[in-house]
């Protein structure tokens, strides 16, 4: 464990921080659940007066065993009857995989392409199924199973995190914790792609598994390749800003007028 | 009274073997012409049963020499549920002679068959027509499937030319053979993926003249790009899951062990540093009764295995130990970073994260 890990869970885990549920004045009718992709939701929460929704990020309830979280979620949320739920849990790892080069550079099998990504053929192929398979080892199909059924009677929504940021010198010009990574360099545009298709069809395959319909962003939210488009990138290089968070509310609502 | 057989040792006579009492101590296994020691590369192929040569070398402390290896990423799970590190390149099941050599032949581009690719079963990818059942899933796409079989052959070409051990492991001739070309399919086409079409699909059962040919010729092209290859061939004691000759299972399991073991004795006779190791036998003595077969009575049990690869060791490995080569070692430590990288990655993630609620704008 590394001095910034330890440092981190002191400061969640053993010193008692906790950040604090982001409250909404009146009764939510939704339920925004998940990582850190649900604060960008709750900042615009929070800015636009929309007490309909209501954002919890699992982290402020941190030290909570992994069996036991969906069920604090239920005794910490002000509803246990909202009529929608909205799952959004972890989601970045298609960036902890693809934000800089990797040491081995890497190649995806793909549709239509062979895929080497116009460099010399040195990157390691890894067929699209097996990285399928790793991705659905990282993610959590059984606490985005577990959230769902703890609010019983809710639609259920699934929220897919935001694209990767396809803009290089974001990252330099905030670097933070990356800064020991930027010698690396950028990877290839279309594997950051990739890797968050791959991400997004696992987290689309959970969603279906759990009759969830699947919510994402697109245009203008997204520049023409699929990636963020500037104008919602946070300050740092893989979440969105409150600007994206009151879209994705949009989009939200907008599955909410759907037909269950 | 003098005989021919007066003075012969104790292991050339039935009724003088341990192993009657006790199966065992069952030890047919002739003086090898070499040893292995933990340092030399190995490399295995072969049919089903070489899947279990494979395994046991690698926890064994030899130095089973696996040349495709998932990237590092991958974790070992799920590396190993792609069927990374089941031989020493993703090429499956090598049932027959004829597939070893056309695999050498397509590894070096000197051989394109015209079967590229079969339709998956559900009709959503694609699947290699030789290595059928590699990829679980398939492959998304020909292109992938294309791109993935370059760094296959590339894997091939280098575990063959590096190897100092090349363990194969003759399993069957019967084969599915494309009348176009004559490449020879592990399975028969619409078994898993593919279709059936008898204009060009035929069944060949390969005979000993066939068999010794082509493994003659895998040995000959081996030894031509590693001349100081040292070879052991086995033959599979699992039976035949079905033949497609009109004659009951257990006569085509017969013929067809017959045939290989007769092929195997014959280059091991042939050729230097080329050696029978008699898994075969040990598997199907009498000795055993049966013990070593699972209740299919075609499967080979774990104690079966174990005696197999006992013997292996004792008669093999001059050196004990868990060592690996230089390279090996090299390359542990490139994994090694790579790992690291990733670690540090999600730990920067999972730092970021906490920070993003704070950070955001």
């Amino acid at each position: 464990m590394t001095l910034r890990v330890l440092l981190h869970r002191l400061k969640t885990e053993i010193v008692g921080y906790r950040r604090p549920v982001r409250m909404a004045r009146g009764k939510p009718k939704v339920l925004i659940i998940g990582h850190s992709h649900v604060d960008c939701l709750a900042h615009a929460i929070a800015q636009t007066g929309r007490d309909d929704f209501l954002a919890i990020n699992l982290r402020s309830l941190a030290g909570v065993p992994f069996s036991r979280l969906a069920r604090r979620v239920v005794e910490t949320a002000p509803t246990r009857h909202p009529d929608a739920v909205v799952v959004c849990v972890g989601g970045n790892q298609h960036n902890a995989l693809g934000i800089v080069e990797n040491p081995r550079p890497f190649s995806i099998g793909d549709m239509d392409v062979p895929n080497d990504h116009g460099a010399a053929p040195t990157r390691t192929h890894i067929p699209y199924h097996v990285m399928r398979s790793y991705f659905a080892s990282l993610l959590q199909p059984e606490l985005i199973h577990d959230l769902f059924e703890a609010f019983p009677g809710a639609r259920r929504f699934y929220l897919n995190p935001p694209p990767p940021l396809g803009d290089w010198s974001h990252l330099q010009r905030n670097p933070g914790i990356f800064r020991a990574k930027i010698s690396l360099g950028p990877p290839p545009p279309q594997l950051q792609m990739q890797l968050y298709r791959v991400q997004t069809d696992v987290l689309r395959g959970f969603a279906m598994d759990e009759d969830a319909e699947f919510l994402e962003a697109g245009p203008p939210l997204t520049d023409g390749s699929g990636f963020l488009a500037p104008p919602y990138y946070a300050a740092d290089p893989t979440h969105g800003n409150a600007a994206y968070g009151t879209a994705m509310l949009d989009v939200i609502a907008a599955g909410l007028a759907g037909h269950p | 009274m003098k005989h021919p057989y007066v003075g012969l040792p104790q292991r050339q006579f039935w009724k003088r073997d341990p192993g009657l009492a006790d199966p065992s101590l069952l030890d047919p296994v002739s003086q090898p012409p070499f040893r292995i020691s933990a340092q030399d590369r190995i490399v295995t192929a072969g049919s089903c049963f070489a899947q279990h040569v494979a395994r046991y070398m690698t926890a064994s402390g030899f130095n089973h020499y696996v040349a495709e290896q998932a990237h590092p990423i991958i974790p070992d799970s799920v590396a190993a549920a792609h069927n990374y590190g089941l031989f020493s390149a993703r090429y499956g099941n090598l049932y027959t002679a004829r597939q070893l050599k056309q695999l050498l032949l397509r590894a070096w581009g000197e051989f394109t068959p015209q079967a590229a690719s079969w339709d998956m079963p559900e009709g959503r990818g694609v699947i290699d027509p030789f290595r059928p059942q590699i990829q679980p899933g398939g492959f998304v796409s020909v292109a992938e499937l294309e791109r993935d079989r370059r760094q296959h052959f590339a894997c091939v070409r280098d575990a063959l030319e590096t190897m100092d051990v090349f363990v194969f492991t003759l399993g069957l001739t019967e084969a599915w053979v494309d009348r176009r070309d004559g490449a020879v399919f592990p399975i028969a086409p619409g078994v898993f993926g593919g279709s059936y079409d008898p204009d060009t699909a035929a069944f060949h059962n390969f005979d000993e003249t066939e068999t010794y040919a082509d493994l003659s010729d895998a040995i000959g092209f081996i030894r031509h790009r590693n001349p100081g290859v040292r070879i052991i061939l086995t033959v599979s004691p699992v039976a035949l899951n079905a033949t497609y000759e009109d004659r009951h299972v257990l006569l085509s399991t017969a013929w067809s062990k017959a045939v290989l073991r007769l092929v195997a004795e014959k280059a091991a006779r042939t050729f230097d540093a080329c050696v029978y190791f008699p898994s075969y036998e040990i598997i199907t003595s009498p000795h055993a009764r049966g013990a070593y077969f699972a209740d299919d009575a075609r499967e080979v049990t774990a104690a079966g295995v174990d005696h197999v690869m006992r013997l292996f060791v004792t008669h093999f490995a001059d050196v004990a130990g868990t060592a690996h080569t230089a390279a090996n070692v090299r390359d542990t430590g490139a994994r090694a970073e790579v790992r690291r990288h990733l670690q540090e990655m999600d730990e920067t993630m999972e730092v970021l994260c906490d920070e993003a609620a704070i950070d955001n704008r």
